[in-house]
């Protein structure tokens, strides 16, 4: 079923949108939660809570792309998870590695606080519109959807020391750009 | 904590770009089991409309790994030996009789090393031929190693003015090395698009049945059936997309070393003999200056290690001067 009459389902409080939207999008939504929690029973508990959560936000939202809006609200809770089971037992798996890449990023600099996420997020995009097309590709693949650097040069057909080196220049330049708007001081 | 608020902004990013990552997608699966009747009917388009291109295709190329003609490697080392590797190949072609007007896809990379006596001029020179013909510098480093500069880069040309692009680099320094490469994608490339051709025949196709489907279940199969051609369809596309790139921009990495003379080659054994002399003697300086360099530079350490090296050669004094004394005492002691 297309995209526009699964989101019209939805405004029409059918509760057949989840059953559709779980035919089209199991696999991308379980990917995502995978890739971040490592673990198949809690993976699939988010999928649930990811059709719960289009189900409470559409409407009033209409999302212009519904892969990437439930793709968006998957990885928010596959991470709320992942933040509350790992609590304890920080390390391993991909969203850590991708915290260490980042914090690397950052550096010794600390964040500054006053700058709203909506800003940040504002920043962010228009340093992703000024990469190149292929770097900005490996970035999301990396930071937006936890592939492993293994999975990316698979996904791209790079071998995977050009997807690193392409992944630290981008994080290089993320810092100078972040450093120069005053994000990290 | 910082990098965690990084990266939950990143889960807020433009849609666009989450869609165009995820579009680069690697090959889905398909699940032929899931569309009965509309498979079969599907499969006989495929083969009819890719075979029938691929025979054309053989035919046209008879002499079959004649196709080996065009690729080429040159090799050379210095700028004696400079040659070009296409021209040499395409008379290689036209005298076994084949047609270099057939629409051949070469991708076309270079690797050449230059020393120079002065950096500064070549990259100046290295700008105005970007700027003269269309290249542009893909990426680029200077890195300072003693007092040398190397400057390293990869610079994308168009395909047409790669030639004058190269002959120009190659006249405004000392070429130590260069080989190039020139791959011949043709076979892929026809390959990929006669797919293509076929995926959009099958799309169209699908769609008919689509408007004809009289139940959900058949509308669920075709639908999903619609999804895999065109995610099948984007995936070549992309392909095509990066091949034509390859194809109309020349690849050439240039490495560019600063040097007080240039190195020369084809010498006789005398000449080379007071060379060596002469090298040697110019290494030795520099060796000596990259050791003061060395030794500033690690001065506070060795500052650090001999303040320790004479604290503890004074612990060590006064501990056995102790002992000693000690010894004295108790000789003294025993003699009494």
């Amino acid at each position: 079923m297309e995209d526009d009459k699964i989101v019209d389902l939805y405004w029409q409080r059918d509760e057949d949108a989840i059953k559709q939207t779980a035919n089209k999008y199991d696999n991308y939504c379980y990917t995502i939660a995978y890739n971040i929690l490592s673990n198949n029973e809690d993976a699939k508990e988010c999928l649930n809570d990811t059709y719960l959560g289009a189900w409470n936000a559409i409407p009033p939202h209409r999302p212009k792309i519904l892969a990437t809006f439930l793709g968006k609200i998957t990885r928010r809770l596959a991470l709320n998870i992942w933040r509350i089971k790992d609590a304890k037992k920080r390390g391993g798996g991909e969203v850590a590695l991708s915290l260490d890449e980042l914090e690397e990023c950052v550096g010794d600099n600390s964040l500054n606080e006053e700058i709203a996420e909506l800003e940040l997020k504002d920043m962010i995009n228009d340093f992703l519109l000024n990469i190149s097309e292929s770097d900005r590709k490996i970035f999301v693949c990396r930071y937006f959807y936890f592939e492993s650097i293994e999975e990316i040069s698979l996904r791209f057909t790079f071998s995977q020391s050009k997807v690193k080196m392409s992944l630290k220049r981008t994080r290089d330049k993320l810092k100078d750009y972040l450093l120069k708007r005053g994000v990290i001081v | 904590m910082k990098a965690e608020k990084i990266i939950d902004v990143i889960g807020e990013i433009n849609d666009e770009y989450i869609k165009e990552a995820h579009k680069a997608n690697k090959k889905k699966i398909i699940t032929w089991a899931n569309f009965g009747k509309f498979s079969l009917a599907a499969m006989c388009l495929i083969l009819v409309i890719t075979i029938i291109p691929n025979i054309f295709h053989s035919y046209n190329a008879s002499g079959g790994d004649k196709g080996i003609v065009y690729e080429s490697e040159g090799y050379y080392v210095n700028d004696k030996a400079m040659s070009n590797g296409i021209v040499a190949d395409e008379s290689k072609a036209e005298s076994v009789g084949l047609d270099l007007t057939v629409n051949k896809k070469l991708i076309v990379t270079g690797n050449i090393n230059l020393e120079t006596l002065d950096l500064d001029k070549i990259l100046g020179q290295i700008g105005d031929n970007i700027s003269q013909y269309g290249a542009y510098i893909q990426d680029s480093s200077i890195n300072t190693s003693g007092y040398r500069r190397i400057y390293e880069a990869t610079i994308r040309i168009p395909a047409d003015n790669y030639q004058d692009f190269l002959n120009n680099i190659k006249g405004s320094g000392n070429v130590t090395y260069y080989h190039e490469n020139t791959k011949d994608i043709t076979d892929t490339y026809t390959n990929l698009d006669a797919k293509l051709t076929s995926l959009k025949a099958q799309e169209a196709k699908v769609l008919e049945f689509y408007k004809e489907a009289q139940n959900i279940s058949d509308l669920m199969a075709i639908e999903e059936r619609l999804s895999n051609i065109r995610y099948e369809i984007d995936y070549i596309e992309t392909q095509l997309k990066n091949y034509d790139l390859q194809i109309s921009y020349s690849t050439l990495y240039i490495t560019v070393t600063e040097t007080k003379e240039y190195t020369e080659t084809s010498e006789s054994f005398f000449t080379r003999l007071g060379n060596s002399f002469i090298n040697g003697w110019h290494n030795f300086i520099d060796g000596i200056g990259d050791f003061v360099i060395d030794v500033v530079y690690n001065i506070w350490i060795i500052i650090v290690i001999v303040i320790l090296g004479i604290v503890a050669y004074k612990l060590y004094k006064h501990i056995k001067n102790k002992r000693n004394k000690n010894n004295i005492i108790n000789n003294d002691e025993r003699n009494n």
